[in-house]
């Protein structure tokens, strides 16, 4: 066991408790996930002062970029993969204007970087929660626009965790290789990825 | 007071140049990196305050701390980063930096975290 004295619940008390339903597919431990939960919720409570509202996570065989503006930082070391954080167009630019007092209505250069930050503030701050397994990150990168499909590696159970933060929407993808025992990951519900019309970007950290 | 910034990202700057205006503080330079952040520095001797990133390409933070104290320098220097763990407060520390900001930060935290510094300076 990897952690055995911390429980999700301890975490992030807010996270919906794992779901056993027949059908379900095992996925890395939920403790992995509730520390991009808190760091996400952290964030946007701490630098927007938003209410954040955790919705139920499920697993995707691949991830669609549901949201406007979408960021991809990489890990590497004990937990490698990727981890997608996407926003809606209203919280990027509401994000902008309140963190730099930039007004626009427009995806711009400005915003672009905001939600790099976004990204790289709740990659970094998940990663001091996970110590134990040595994670290094990588640059974030952003995608514009909705409907792209990002596939994984086959060994990675992408999680997807939506987010409402006062109207606005947040959504998480985490798709990380957790090597540790079966028996402690927690299980969700799997949705199968939707039909996409925009072009497949495909993962493959063998 | 001068402040110099140094974040590889312009947004992060931003963000913290303007948290030091709210804060009277108006006298603001920025570098991207550690390496831009020594050309800017000089000798120091126009700054009150280093505030640096951790992550950064060419110089990271750290090294940009050690630089600086290995110049004579004695200069605040505040790290803001999304490095909490321990280790890496103890490695910033013995870098030379004075204290320690985690991001997201709040300016109430900036504020406090500010106002210490002034009075180690004094």
């Amino acid at each position: 066991m990897l952690n055995g004295s911390i429980t999700s619940r301890e975490l992030c008390p807010f996270f919906p408790p794992p779901r056993a339903a027949a059908g379900c597919r095992r996925i890395m431990q939920q403790f992995i996930l509730d520390a991009f939960v808190t760091a996400a919720t952290e964030v946007f409570e701490t630098m927007m002062g938003r209410k954040v509202v955790v919705g139920s996570p499920y697993v995707v065989t691949a991830a669609i970029c549901e949201q406007d503006v979408n960021s991809m930082v990489g890990l590497s070391g004990g937990l490698p993969g990727n981890v997608i954080v996407g926003v809606d167009r209203k919280l990027a630019i509401d994000f902008t204007e309140n963190v730099i007092g930039h007004a626009t209505d427009t995806i711009d250069e400005q915003v672009i970087d905001a939600v790099a930050e976004i990204a790289n503030m709740i990659v970094g701050a998940a990663k001091c929660k996970l110590t134990q397994y040595k994670l290094s990150m990588s640059l974030p990168s952003v995608i514009c626009g909705r409907g792209l499909t990002i596939n994984f590696p086959g060994n990675v159970r992408p999680v997807c965790i939506p987010f409402d933060l006062e109207g606005a929407k947040l959504s998480l993808c985490v798709g990380l290789y957790d090597e540790s025992e079966p028996s402690e990951k927690c299980e969700l519900p799997e949705i199968a990825a939707k039909p996409s019309r925009g072009p497949v970007l495909a993962f493959d950290n063998k | 007071m001068n402040v110099l910034v140094v974040d590889d990202s312009g947004v992060m700057r931003k963000i913290i140049a303007r948290s030091l205006g709210a804060l009277g503080v108006n006298s603001i330079e920025e570098a991207g990196d550690g390496r831009e952040a020594l050309e800017v520095f000089g000798d120091g001797s126009r700054f009150d305050l280093v505030i640096t990133d951790w992550n950064m390409p060419e110089m990271n933070g750290l090294e940009l701390s050690k630089q600086i104290r290995a110049d004579g320098s004695k200069v605040p220097i505040m790290m803001v980063t999304t490095e909490s763990e321990k280790d890496s407060v103890l490695k910033a520390i013995q870098a030379g930096v004075n204290d320690y900001l985690v991001k997201p930060f709040d300016n109430e935290m900036l504020k406090l975290k500010l106002n210490r510094l002034i009075k180690i300076e004094a």
